[in-house]
């Protein structure tokens, strides 16, 4: 999802349409928090690695 | 391993779709050649049975081999692509949401596409290049040369055996890790945090733990280096007291940062954070002038920043381009480290 993105400069601020000067501040706010960065990177972590126990097991399995 | 063996006497009792999947799901390798035949398109799930199995495969992480038809390939690139872009894109737009496969068949048979190809073989290509698939070229006069693809599945498959017990004791490893992390994440909210003994070490550990990364655009066949920027260099934290958020410590080279911050000054991005986020969202700044990326993360009633210098490189119109990826890169990188801050810094009792 695009997020907008805006400019603050010489106390004002709105959104950032087009070039802006070298000196400008440009901000845009996250779209996710840490807290469902992480639940996603763990959440990916444990199904690879249930993924690899899986294939192991397949793999050595007579 | 291989289907036809392993599909034995049909069962009149089971369903013949669900029973191509099932041995799909137990195949080791599935190898997909599609030429102008689609296959019996099933209603329901808007899918041909061929186009299920791929999709098992898939899900299934199943070594997979496709084989198009030269002239198929070459047509799908050259204009089937583009025209099942622009349909979804129109689709999109018009009705907000993506259009079935049996729309998408009806406008490809009336499309300059070629007519002896069945329209789905567009939608199912279309399907597994987006899905990131290389695929093989089939020239129906050259059979493929199978010794040489089994020989380096067998070397691929033969080079990893050996890696069994390591692979396990570091999964095993990444449990206990994994285990300690729900413990910590449960303990932090019940200590009373009334302050730090140093604070400014605090922040030069935290400063040091926040690495540097590579922002990448992904076109699915070739990636492209947008920019780099480097470990962050510095660290201020800010209290907000009355009407101004004021400077507690910093590390690292943040030399130039102001004792303070009014609330109201916008163009402060502590103030503009503290201001406009809730408590726990972070957002990302970048000033040319300053080749840095800073991070600002809204605590209660804090706001700490992290600087990432970048390369030359970035400009305003580069960030403005690719700021979801810049953030994407340091949060993905450096999540568990902010979550740690988030919780000490921001636990920290008034």
């Amino acid at each position: 999802m695009k997020t907008k993105v805006y400019v603050s400069l010489n106390g004002v601020v709105k959104e950032a349409v087009g070039s802006q000067p070298k000196d400008a501040l440009l901000f845009a706010p996250s779209v996710k928090s840490i807290s469902q960065v992480i639940k996603e990177q763990r959440e990916a972590r444990s199904k690879n690695s249930k993924f690899i126990k899986e294939r192991l097991a397949e793999a050595f399995h007579r | 391993m291989m289907f036809e063996r392993n599909f034995g006497a049909w069962d009149s009792s089971v369903d013949p779709a669900q029973k191509c999947i099932n041995t799909v799901r137990e195949s080791d390798i599935f190898l997909l050649f599609i030429s102008e035949k689609s296959g019996t398109f099933y209603e329901a799930p808007q899918r041909t049975i061929t186009h299920m199995e791929f999709i098992e495969a898939f899900n299934k992480r199943k070594t997979i081999l496709v084989f198009v038809e030269k002239s198929i390939k070459d047509e799908y690139f050259a204009k089937a692509k583009r025209l099942i872009n622009e349909y979804i894109e129109n689709h999109k737009e018009e009705t907000q949401s993506f259009p079935s496969a049996a729309e998408m068949i009806i406008a490809l048979e009336a499309s300059e596409l070629t007519s002896n190809v069945d329209p789905y073989i567009w939608f199912f290509i279309d399907d597994i290049v987006k899905r990131g698939l290389y695929f093989e070229t089939l020239n129906l006069a050259v059979a493929p040369n199978w010794k040489e693809y089994f020989s380096d599945l067998l070397r691929r498959g033969v080079t990893l055996l050996p890696a069994k017990e390591t692979l396990e004791a570091n999964e095993e490893q990444l449990d206990r890790y994994d285990k300690f992390h729900d413990i910590f994440t449960a303990v932090i909210p019940h200590v009373k945090i009334s302050g730090f003994h140093d604070l400014k070490i605090l922040l030069e550990i935290f400063q040091k733990g926040l690495t540097a990364g590579t922002v990448i655009h992904d076109y699915g066949y070739t990636q492209e280096t947008i920019g780099t920027f480097s470990d962050c260099n510095a660290v201020t934290l800010y209290e907000f007291q009355n009407d101004r958020l004021v400077l507690k410590e910093r590390s690292g080279s943040a030399t130039g940062g102001e004792p303070f911050y009014r609330l109201d000054n916008r163009d402060s991005y502590v103030a503009l954070t503290y201001k406009n986020l809730s408590e726990n969202e972070n957002q990302i700044f970048f000033k040319e002038a300053n080749r840095t990326f800073y991070l600002c993360l809204r605590l209660p009633l804090q706001v700490m920043t992290f600087h990432f210098p970048c390369g030359s490189d970035w400009d305003t119109d580069k960030f403005i381009a690719f700021k979801e990826y810049v953030q994407s890169v340091i949060i993905d990188k450096n999540a568990m480290v902010i979550d740690l801050v988030r919780k000490l810094i921001g636990g920290l009792q008034p």
